[in-house]
């Protein structure tokens, strides 16, 4: 079969950019570049992808290589992506689309903006107020965890182009939560800002980092593994610390009892 | 009784709007989330009845499993299902009282409750794990 080796190098590299940025498992980066130049025949694959950065050696006739580096800068998630890139990759392999039509399909899902979804803030204060009151809270509980959830969703979306994201908005995110569930607690006298405090952290948990990790080092990806592992203790440690240091000053100011 | 129906309709929410917030799939939200209700009952029950250790580990192998059996199913990635699923089983309150302790400078309950947390976060990660080696397994055997 004849194909243009231009544009399934292009095709890779962008479906596996968008699995990696979009927080797919390394391993599911490396079996769709080998799902897809399998079947176009390729002699010979390599590829190693950590979630920093991938590399890609794709030999058609077994002679000559072609070799490809990609650099990976942000992260996200966005499970729909993932998703999309999926089922391209397999409509790819049975030779249902071209490689031309694949690649304009990736291009449109790559510039795609997902997280601009108007509600998505919303979603956000909605999943942390059913976290209050699953972990205990009761209807003043649910509305302070609405709001709170609302301001620490438009928080993070601010700081999603910052480089260093992640270490950022989780410190961000707890001071505010902290901010917000202890005042709440001193102007209302309620006594349960703990179920506050909980229930907004829990979505900014490191779940997928966590999941990932797992995922990844069952399937021998020890480099994926430790770097998703440590990327959730970063997270998880520094919107610890946000929630800590206003704890801890309103302790020593004597708010807190 | 009525309490524990309540539970499970805030953890179906919650993790609805979780799985909204990372832009799940539309077809895959009500199947998450009634996954993660399934998962947090199993959870609530054996840590109520045996040991809670062991029912954070029944519990996220009941979500794991039911997430590989979807990917199957829609042949989607498993972990669309697996990740919304398991988030409200995350130890996230143990977390916050192993932080509190040691703001309150109370180091022994600190160690204390932080050693309990990170042995539940690996009593999930073990039935994950013990899962998704299975479902690696299973798929071997079949394309074979």
């Amino acid at each position: 079969m004849e194909f243009n080796i231009g544009s399934l190098l292009k095709v890779i590299k962008l479906s596996a950019q968008i699995i990696i940025e979009n927080g797919g498992e390394t391993y599911r980066a490396e079996e769709t570049i080998k799902f897809i130049c399998k079947s176009f025949n390729v002699k010979e694959i390599e590829s190693i992808a950590t979630p920093t950065g991938f590399y890609i050696t794709i030999s058609v006739n077994g002679d000559d290589n072609n070799t490809l580096v990609k650099r990976i800068r942000k992260r996200t998630i966005n499970l729909q992506k993932i998703n999309d890139v999926n089922n391209i990759s397999r409509k790819l392999s049975e030779h249902s689309i071209t490689l031309n039509e694949a690649l304009e399909e990736l291009e449109v899902i790559n510039k795609r903006i997902d997280s601009k979804n108007k509600y998505s803030i919303l979603y956000a204060g909605l999943s942390s107020a059913f976290f209050t009151v699953l972990f205990g809270g009761e209807v003043l509980e649910f509305f302070t965890a609405l709001l709170t959830g609302i301001l620490v969703g438009a928080v993070s979306k601010r700081f999603e182009n910052l480089h260093s994201y992640h270490f950022f908005s989780s410190i961000f995110s707890g001071f505010i939560i902290a901010c917000i569930a202890i005042s709440a607690a001193f102007l209302l006298k309620t006594e349960n800002y703990n179920h506050i405090i909980v229930g907004c952290m829990m979505p900014l948990l490191p779940g997928l980092a966590m999941t990932n990790a797992i995922r990844d080092t069952i399937r021998g990806d020890l480099i994926s593994g430790i770097a998703r592992a440590t990327e959730a203790l970063l997270v998880a440690s520094s919107l610890a610390a946000g929630v800590g240091v206003v704890v801890y000053m309103s302790y020593t100011i004597g708010i807190l009892f | 009784m009525t309490d524990i129906i309540l539970d499970l309709i805030y953890c179906f929410a919650a993790s609805l709007f979780f799985a909204l917030i990372m832009n799940a799939p539309g077809k895959t939200l009500i199947h998450t989330s009634i996954a993660a209700s399934v998962g947090y009952a199993i959870y609530m029950s054996c840590s109520n009845q045996l040991n809670t250790t062991l029912g954070y580990f029944a519990g996220t192998t009941f979500v794991a499993m039911i997430g590989e059996i979807f990917a199957r199913k829609f042949k989607m990635p498993a972990t669309t299902f697996i990740f919304p699923a398991v988030i409200p089983m995350v130890p996230g309150f143990g977390l916050y009282q192993t932080m509190l302790a040691l703001v309150q400078n109370d180091i022994p309950s600190a160690l204390e409750i932080g050693a309990n947390t990170i042995l539940n976060i690996a009593a999930m990660a073990t039935a994950m794990a013990m899962v998704s080696v299975l479902a690696l397994k299973m798929k071997s055997r079949n394309t074979n």
